[in-house]
């Protein structure tokens, strides 16, 4: 019985992997296959179904439209699970048996590092969301483009906009993982340069456990007036429940990812006076709500799906990038995803706008959902300008903006 | 495809050597270990850290790693001298926790979360690239082949014999003059040696490894292997090695067939797929697709004791 | 001191799972490490029945408690059943398994995103320097009733005596007359009730997630093997003494080596002292 079931497996994919061969051979009417490669369980869970259904929404519309190139748009969804050894074999099967020619999605820097070496051995486009210091080195080819800015840049944003809105003593909270881990020193630096201090020493502590009680209580010994915690909604909602529960009157500083439309509705009223940060946009800008109306949310005054709007202005890079190159070679398509992202040109925010102008061969500048989405030659976002929020009765309300300092 | 199917053999390669060495260890000697990710994340940190930090080439870094691993293997049997069963289980899952949280928060060492980056590769200079993922294949390929000859050659002979004495009912053998513990000591030992080998091995083939590379959940896909395999036989481990690493990749393909569901929902099926199936495993086909082939000399092998028997092992 | 009041906040949460886990024990010797999936998966359907029906917490508790009784009679029924007699690592493999299916089970229905309860967050009552909530209090009311409930059902009623009964020697109890059988379906069941609760009461606490089930499944085996297998309350203790160890370690050693201290003293208390601090030795397949 198991031999004749892994020989149904194998002929599966045997059988799966035939229309990959044909397509080798009729380039021009073959579809487009793209992989999107998102956190559906792990530890990115809670964020990477937001990443592939702009992926998928944004395919819908394009293909609609009459595709790219006119051909159509085949994308293959793969879980990363949050694990860069998961990953790398879902990358293997994206790469090798379903000839995708760019992998957008990746959350955790963990995983986008783990993949990388392959897809740059195919010739594979990555576009991506990540804050690990040691992603623009691993791309030698100039195919990769992160949407999010580094780590470091997130450091010093926070640090300023605390010290402009006049907090000089700061604590330092962060989960061990690869992004805050590190945080804790740029954001202790970055006050001192300011003239503010760090409360004692950043305090990093292990998200997925049974209790925050214990680090909660650390962190209210601090004893500090303002408290920066760079957790994820996971760790962060829990935390914070402990640190009200704990009496900690200070002022708490976070970031905006984590505290959502699903924070909010978990803490209610208490979630009022919690500042947070983000890479502005988003609020109010007008292909941020475009891109919230496609994926069927409603604008509400919230920074929602913080990664789901990066996701959006990865896959439209990648698509507009393949229209404009009219191929879909990583380096071609590479080169013009930084002439339609960077400008200078018309403004536009969606694919068929773009394409609109590449027909007509006019310059444009992709002005993105997630941030003004401009790329130095490292495929590193350029702007580093912030936004600082204060949550006010189930809403978001912009305070400050600031460009952050830190290099790359 | 076949640059797929090349690196899904490598990777079912490590899960095979792995999984021999917890035959040894589970198969053999009755030894419920499930710290396997522990020893397997030393061998990779340790041989990254020779070969990156200390810049020595790849054969020190492996060595390295199989001594270290060694003596931590050496650690852990004298902690749990007495443990058997469920216990030892739970007990060294705690050592693999443990050293999961090491690799994590000792980033001085380790880089920590965000990544050990591995520049040695276990391929010969101006390979072309399309001859290097054959060639990598061809040396893990020969790896586990020596792992298996030499396991199964310890396996056949009196050694074996012994492990499965112990494996039965550590009381006979003590009473035939045999020094259990030093026999469990080697296992351990030699158990964890073999898995951090799998684990250089894995680290200079992926070059990015990750305290995430090293969790519960790869532990389990090794006893999958095991049991799927045949506990007690090597070339059941081997065979259930490969088994499970196509049933886990094969799931994937079904995604076609499933579009009425959203990505979370067929990977969250994949992963119920597979569990169920280990379960009916164990129900339907317990010693697994290659059983243990006992010598007839031995008494009759009767897998399901009755329920009065005392057992402190298997 | 502010550290007890914690320690027994954090113990009273996983002290029910425990109880739970060690009645599994006793009756059928093997580790249920779905104990971890089935409290999470009490936490969803407590969540179901508050936000989804609007139950207030205490109804969508007792939900939760039914839900879970039922979950657990159907798998001992389907999973655990058939393969009785089969050695203890067999079931604690199927057990993970079974821990993997369920946290799948729910993701596949619920999502990866997280949920939490219909509750006021409120800051703390301060009374002789100490710091907590009326949730602190409930949570541990609750708890400690329902640890000492099953303390009375076990020493004081039929259904306890038999139980031990049973769990000393299922042979002979059948020989002796008693409904084995039955007396096994309602120790499953008071088990699973017990998980709900406490999937319930961490529902209070933690972000409702399916990853759950890992960050619970630890810390719930490590109360019961510290408490001794063959001891419901003393692995109500034994949380306690897990709750200690853990709040001691993030305040004075190493904040992020928490996770580890519970296999820490499993370690030492299993080479120790095997029986656990109130269990008589147990046999064990």
């Amino acid at each position: 019985m198991k031999l004749s079931r892994r020989l149904l497996l194998s002929g599966a994919a045997i059988a799966l992997s035939a229309p990959a061969y044909l397509r080798m051979g009729l380039a021009q009417s073959a579809p487009i296959v793209i992989g999107s490669m998102t956190p559906l369980t792990g530890g990115g869970g809670p964020y990477g179904p937001e990443k592939s259904d702009a992926h998928r929404a944004v395919v819908a519309k394009v293909n609609a439209d009459g595709g790219v190139m006119g051909r159509e748009v085949v994308l293959v969804s793969e879980n990363s699970e949050t694990n860069p050894e998961a990953a790398v074999r879902a990358a293997r099967k994206l790469i090798d048996a379903d000839g995708v020619s760019a992998i957008l999605g990746t959350w955790a820097s963990s995983v986008t590092l783990g993949i990388m070496p392959l897809c740059q051995e195919a010739d594979v486009l990555q576009l991506y969301s990540g804050s690990s210091d040691y992603l623009p080195d691993a791309d030698r080819k100039g195919i990769c483009f992160n949407l999010q800015p580094l780590n470091r840049a997130w450091a010093v944003a926070l640090a300023d906009l605390a010290v402009q809105r006049g907090f000089k003593e700061v604590g330092f909270a962060g989960p061990k993982n690869d992004f805050a881990s590190s945080m804790g020193e740029s954001f202790g630096e970055s006050m001192q340069k300011l003239g503010g201090s760090i409360s004692g020493e950043p305090f990093y502590y292990n998200p997925d456990q049974a209790s925050y009680r214990a680090e909660a209580e650390q962190l209210i010994q601090l004893d500090a007036p303002a408290l920066f915690i760079a957790g994820y909604i996971t760790d962060f909602t829990p935390m914070f429940r402990e640190l009200v529960r704990g009496g900690y009157t200070g002022q708490i500083f976070a970031l905006s990812f984590a505290v959502g439309p699903e924070f909010k509705t978990a803490v209610g009223d208490a979630a009022n006076g919690i500042l947070h940060g983000s890479p502005v946009p988003p609020i109010g800008k007008d292909s941020y709500d475009a891109y919230l109306e496609l994926v069927g949310l409603t604008p509400n005054g919230q920074v929602q799906a913080s990664y789901g709007c990066m996701a959006y202005d990865e896959i439209n890079l990648c698509l507009l990038g393949m229209e404009a190159a009219k191929s879909t070679e990583a380096a071609a398509v590479a080169a013009e995803i930084r002439k339609i992202a960077n400008g200078p040109g018309d403004r536009i925010t969606t694919f068929a706008e773009g394409k609109a102008l590449i027909s007509a061969a006019t310059p444009m500048n992709y002005d993105g959902a997630s941030s003004s989405v401009d790329f130095q030659p490292n495929g590193m976002l350029q702007s580093r300008d912030f936004a600082l929020y204060e949550i006010e009765d189930g809403t978001d309300t912009i305070l400050l903006t600031t460009t952050s300092s830190a290099t790359e | 495809m076949e640059s797929y199917l090349v690196a899904i053999l490598t990777t079912a390669s490590v899960y095979a050597i792995l999984a021999m060495a917890l035959n040894l260890q589970y198969g053999l000697t009755g030894l419920m270990n499930f710290g396997i990710v522990g020893f397997f994340g030393i061998g990779a940190y340790a041989s990254g850290i020779v070969t990156e930090t200390l810049g020595q080439p790849m054969v020190v870094g492996t060595l390295a790693a199989m001594v270290v691993a060694g003596v931590a293997g050496a650690l852990i049997s004298l902690l749990s001298l007495r443990l058997s069963g469920d216990f030892l289980a739970i007990v060294t899952l705690g050592f693999a926790e443990a050293m999961r949280l090491a690799f994590n928060n000792e980033d001085w060492l380790t880089r920590g979360p965000r990544g050990f980056l591995i520049m040695t590769r276990p391929v010969l200079d101006g390979l072309s690239r399309e001859a290097t993922p054959w060639f990598i294949l061809a040396v893990f390929a020969a790896a586990t082949l020596v792992t298996y000859l030499l396991l199964a050659r310890l396996a056949r002979g009196p050694f074996g014999r012994v492990l499965r004495a112990i494996r039965e009912d550590d009381l006979v053998p003590a009473t035939l003059g045999k020094n259990v513990l030093l026999y469990r000591l080697q296992v351990f030992v030699l158990g964890s040696a073999v898995m951090a080998l799998a684990g250089s091995f894995y680290a200079h083939y992926i070059q990015t490894i990750t305290p995430q590379n090293f969790t519960t959940p790869v532990a389990i896909l090794v006893w999958m292997s095991v049991i799927v395999g045949g506990a007690g036989n090597m070339a059941g481990a081997v065979v259930g090695a490969l088994v499970i690493t196509f049933i886990y990749e094969g799931t994937r393909f079904l995604a076609p067939w499933l579009s009425g569901l959203d990505p979370t929902q067929i990977s969250s099926l994949r992963f119920v797929i597979i569990g169920v199936l280990l379960i009916a495993m164990i129900r339907f086909r317990p010693e697994g697709i290659l059983p243990e082939r006992v010598a007839p000399s031995r008494r009759d092998a009767d897998k399901s004791p009755p329920p009065q028997t005392r057992r402190g092992t298997t | 001191m502010q550290l007890i009041l914690n320690s027994l906040a954090s113990a009273a949460i996983l002290a029910p799972a425990a109880i739970g886990f060690t009645l599994i024990f006793m009756l059928f010797h093997y580790a249920n490490f779905a104990a971890g999936a089935l409290a999470m998966s009490g936490a969803f359907a407590a969540w179901s029945a508050n936000i989804g029906f609007g139950f207030p917490i205490w109804a969508s508790g007792l939900f939760a408690m039914a839900t879970c009784a039922a979950l657990l009679v159907l798998t001992d029924r389907l999973v655990f059943g058939p393969l009785r007699g089969r050695s203890g690592g067999t079931l604690l493999l199927v057990a993970i398994a079974l821990s993997f299916i369920l946290e799948n089970i729910v993701r596949f229905f619920y999502g990866s995103q997280i949920r939490s309860f219909d509750l006021p967050l409120t800051g703390p009552t301060v009374l002789w320097g100490l710091r907590f909530t009326p949730q602190t209090l409930t949570v541990i009311g609750v708890s400690a009733a329902a640890t000492l409930g099953i303390g009375a059902i076990l020493a004081f009623t039929p259904l306890g005596r038999g139980l031990r009964a049973v769990a000393d020697n299922a042979t002979l109890a059948a020989i002796r007359g008693l409904p084995v059988q039955r007396i096994e379906l309602a120790a499953v069941a008071m088990a699973g009730a017990l998980f709900g609760l406490s999937g319930t009461l961490v529902g209070l606490d933690l972000a409702i997630e399916p990853n759950l089930n890992w960050a619970l499944a630890i810390p719930v085996i490590a109360a019961a093997v510290v408490g001794g297998l063959g001891s419901p309350l003393g692995a109500a203790f034994g949380a306690v003494i897990i709750g200690l160890a853990e709040e001691f370690t993030v305040a004075f050693i190493s904040p992020p080596y928490k996770g580890a201290v519970g296999f820490a003293v499993i370690a030492l208390v299993l080479v120790l002292r095997p029986q656990g601090l109130f269990g008589t030795a147990v046999e064990r397949k």
